[in-house]
């Protein structure tokens, strides 16, 4: 019997410059997702990097691929040692994308309608026969 | 936040926080819907 696999993630950046960037994330929890809310939140004006640094091993570990390259072509790894070589805006982009994967944008779309009324209402409907048994 | 959710869901912070983020999105669906939960 094989097992069940929730589905991943591919994250989508709003900013132009990150055109191309491929990032397949499995899903994230309610804790990751505040502990990666408050450390945005708190670097502020500092370094993501630096709030990020205590969570990077949890927080590599729910991307499960990427294309990321160095200049040279060589590909970034996968880990917290790959995400801390990277540029602190480039990680924030995917930590903004990773927390996008929990919201909703409002407005909501319209309500749906009611629909017609069903065919079954219209059916003509007779009146039943004595039981023939009685 | 989380102790109101965990009075709703009637679960402890730890498996709260451990589930599937997608938890937040049905809030976040109810509350712009209009919603007030239970």
């Amino acid at each position: 019997m094989s097992g069940f696999r929730r589905s991943l993630v591919r994250l989508v950046f709003s900013d132009p410059e990150y055109t191309g960037l491929l990032v397949v994330c499995k899903r994230p929890s309610i804790g990751m997702i505040i502990a990666l809310s408050d450390a945005r939140d708190r670097a502020a004006g500092t370094s993501i990097a630096s709030m990020l640094d205590p969570m990077l091993v949890d927080f590599a570990g729910l991307i499960a691929e990427w294309n990321l390259e160095e200049h040279d072509g060589t590909p970034v790894p996968v880990t917290a040692g790959g995400l801390r070589t990277q540029d602190p805006a480039l990680v924030l982009a995917i930590v903004t994308a990773l927390m996008e994967v929990a919201s909703v944008t409002a407005p909501l779309g319209p309500r749906s309608s009611d629909g017609d009324p069903s065919l079954e209402e219209s059916m003509p409907m007779e009146t039943s026969s004595g039981n023939p048994e009685s | 936040m989380i102790l109101g959710l965990c009075r709703r869901f009637h679960c402890l912070p730890s498996a709260l926080l451990a589930e599937d983020a997608d938890l937040l999105r049905l809030l976040m669906i109810e509350h712009l819907g209009g919603g007030h939960g239970e």
